[in-house]
């Protein structure tokens, strides 16, 4: 069997317009590579969002297209890490069937995963819950014996782990953002 | 001074101040308010096509032989669609197309209104820009970046959709340029400047002064930028062969005794040869495409590549590379040829030398593709413009025209677009309009767009047509009959007569079916004050030699008829 391929976290600020974002996530689909999530929301600029794209792929295949993301007009900024080099949570709202038998159950697996009820009814919870996307992923199938009756994720949203808590000291190691102008010969 | 103007009548005033002369379009429902104000305008001289894609076409050649933007225009809807190949084909070629298309009004705009089509939507993936006017107050900045974009860096088509209703709006106009930025692009991107071109620039002049094989090969980029002078002094100072890409050809004089000729699937083989022993390649201003490099894994095994780009994201895209120096083609190239150690290279040019083969065409009759063309050149002294087609002419054209003035051969190489050529000479000859300007095209590329002809006329363009007929889509047919077991299908194409479709446009016409006849219908064409059409009848299962096989290694060329597909 052959190696899995990388994950990728690509970060694009973009300026905040849907034409922006169409071209970006054109850009993206065309390269043919394996997209896993995509989220989009507000950066800490006005006029300026932020789009988060996991992409699966082979390192030059991911530089190809965050290069060809950099050329684009109303893309301020692109980062490409390594999935693993970041921390990486995504958001659920999760509607789940309520039953007076299985109440307990439901609310130990709903402590476990650390989730919070923000609506009740006698009938139904919905739950947020915040967590790496597999470890999401582990409380909808644990939540799936008591009827899970809608689920909304936002997908994947990440920033680069701090130096302090790399165990390699810092972020060496990491691709530089590729500015391309001369590598060495 | 303050005026009240309609949209239409600011679109007209911004295309003035951006020094455009020439529009090349087709009217119709949704663009009708700018229809109404260009009248007005002394300086836009509009050119009525007979379909839009000739008009996108021709905004190209226009770019091209000229180095401003070449303007086209369209309704909504068809008018706009019918732009899209033209678009895509001056996005492979980095050609600064601006197309300016009319849109149904906003209050209409997602209810499928007559003529509605999301054009933005769908020429996204095929401009470097596309944007829609929402409001007449940013027009003027819509436009003057789109000129901007258009021409800024590696240039490229941008689409500014308008809606109808913001043409008819009404604003004051003061004139004068603004800034042409949005708000969010002057907050970004520094200027691409690293510190590390230097190294960079030291690394190549050191390879380049070791390297015992070296090779220069030049693209498109280096027409773009105006970087002949620079290219030759390069070439001069060091002895070092220059090999000129599809799009690269007149880049370089052809009759330099450093020029070698054109690489890839159908170069010499000596070019080929000479890339497969390399040690040292300097690509300035090419993209490296499938079609020079044929099997990347087996391209030029032996050569440190430095690949000199405007445009960061073509520095290891399709083959990897020692050093690549991002910048513009003509500095970069001045600073090398500056800098490195003058030398002469013989004994390598004696090793390429070598490589040289000669190769035995055989045509039925006297109709060589070489002595059409020889002929061509004889009769305008060398001083016309090319614009070939896509197919077997093309690489005949390519290969066989002596090309020594800068910027003379014009074609669709990256999307390699049948129908390029007569429209594209239309507006080459807007650029060039003392200049003769030749539109070279086969029996199948001419069909698809010879509704041209009526505009030449209407507008008094003298455009010369050379149709090289031979009864096939003949590339295709090659391949067939190299890798298909000569079944012809689909390639066998019937043409109307030429001659008297000339008669029918009241044009003057010529077949020529002997090489005897070339040089005078050339000259008769070639004299007629409008535009003319040759017809030169060439062998039908004539071939283009040599070829790397698609997928192929450069070093592996097929020179004769394989085996097995010989013609009976």
């Amino acid at each position: 069997m052959s190696v899995p391929l990388p994950s990728w976290v690509v970060a694009v600020l973009l300026e905040d317009d849907l034409l922006a974002l169409n071209r970006a996530v054109g850009i993206v689909r065309r390269r043919n590579l394996v997209v896993a999530s995509v989220s989009l929301g507000p950066s800490t600029r006005i006029g300026v969002s932020r789009l988060t794209c996991i992409v699966v792929a082979d390192q030059s295949a991911v530089d190809r297209m965050a290069n060809q993301l950099r050329k684009m007009v109303g893309a301020l900024e692109v980062t490409v890490l390594p999935e693993a080099d970041c921390v990486n949570r995504e958001h659920a709202l999760i509607r789940v069937r309520v039953s007076s038998a299985e109440l307990a159950g439901l609310l130990d697996t709903i402590a476990l995963f650390q989730a919070t009820v923000i609506e009740e009814s006698t009938r139904e919870l919905v739950l947020e819950a915040t967590a790496s996307p597999p470890i999401l992923g582990s409380l909808l199938r644990a939540l799936e014996p008591f009827g899970v009756l809608d689920v909304v994720r936002s997908g994947a949203i990440a920033l680069p782990r701090s130096p302090a808590t790399d165990p390699a000291g810092g972020r060496a190691g990491l691709p530089a953002p590729r500015v391309a102008a001369a590598i060495p010969a | 001074m303050t005026e009240l103007l309609s949209g239409a009548q600011i679109l007209c005033r911004l295309l003035e101040e951006q020094g455009v002369d020439v529009l090349f379009g087709y009217p119709g429902g949704a663009i009708m308010p700018f229809y109404h104000a260009l009248p007005e305008s002394e300086r836009l001289r509009h050119v009525l096509v007979r379909h839009e894609q000739a008009a996108a076409h021709a905004a190209d050649g226009y770019a091209r032989a000229s180095g401003r933007p070449g303007v086209c225009v369209a309704t909504s809807g068809p008018g706009a669609t019918n732009l899209v190949t033209g678009l895509a084909t001056a996005q492979m070629d980095s050609s600064p197309v601006v197309a300016i298309t009319g849109q149904v009004p906003r209050g209409m705009i997602g209810r499928d209104a007559f003529q509605e089509t999301d054009v933005i939507g769908i020429t996204l993936p095929i401009t470097k820009h596309s944007v829609m006017v929402q409001d007449i107050t940013e027009l003027a900045d819509k436009v003057r970046e789109g000129f901007h974009v258009a021409t800024e860096g590696r240039p490229g088509p941008v689409l500014i959709d308008i809606p109808k209703d913001v043409q008819n709006q009404k604003a004051e106009w003061t004139g004068g340029p603004a800034d042409r930025r949005t708000g969010a692009q002057r907050s970004a991107r520094p200027p691409v400047r690293p510190p590390a071109l230097e190294d960079g620039l030291r690394s190549a002049v050191r390879l380049i002064n070791e390297a015992e094989r070296p090779l220069l090969m030049v693209g498109h980029g280096v027409i773009l930028s105006d970087a002949y002078a620079e290219v030759r002094a390069l070439a001069e100072r060091t002895g070092i062969p220059v090999i000129t890409t599809l799009l690269g050809i007149s880049a370089f004089p052809e009759a330099h005794p450093l020029h070698l000729g054109m690489p890839g699937m159908h170069g010499e083989v000596h070019v080929n040869r000479a890339i497969q022993h390399a040690d040292v390649i300097v690509g300035i201003g090419l993209r490296f495409d499938d079609r020079v490099t044929g099997n990347t894994a087996g391209f030029a095994p032996r050569a440190r590549i430095i690949h000199v780009d405007l445009d960061p994201s073509e520095i290891g895209k399709n083959i990897p590379v020692a050093l690549g120096l991002v910048g513009d083609a003509r500095e970069i190239t001045a600073r090398l040829a500056e800098a490195v150690t003058p030398r002469d290279c013989m004994a390598w040019k004696a090793e390429i030398a070598e490589f040289n083969r000669v190769r035995r065409e055989s045509y039925r009759g006297d109709m060589a593709p070489d002595t059409i063309l020889a002929g061509i050149h004889e009769v305008t002294g060398g001083r016309c413009t090319i614009v070939s087609d896509v197919g077997q002419h093309q690489m005949w054209v390519a290969k066989l025209y002596p090309y020594n003035q800068p910027n003379s051969h014009i074609t669709s190489g990256g999307l390699g677009t049948m129908g390029f050529a007569v429209p594209a000479a239309m507006g080459v000859h807007f650029a060039r309009p003392t200049q003769p300007v030749w539109a070279i095209s086969g029996d199948g590329g001419f069909q698809m767009n010879m509704q041209e002809i009526a505009t030449m006329v209407q507008e008094g363009i003298p455009v010369k047509m050379g149709i090289f007929n031979n009864g096939y889509l003949g590339m295709v047919r090659q391949w067939q009959q190299f890798f298909h077991g000569r079944r012809y299908s689909a390639t066998p194409i019937w043409s109307p007569d030429y001659v008297k479709l000339a008669e029918a446009y009241g044009i003057a016409g010529y077949r020529v079916e002997h090489a005897r006849q070339i040089e005078e219908a050339v000259d008769r064409a070639t004299r007629e004050p409008g535009p003319a059409l040759v017809e030169f009848m060439i062998e039908q299962e004539a071939n283009v030699f040599p070829m790397i096989p698609p997928g192929g290694s450069l070093s592996d060329p097929i020179e004769a008829v394989p085996a097995g597909a010989q013609v009976p």
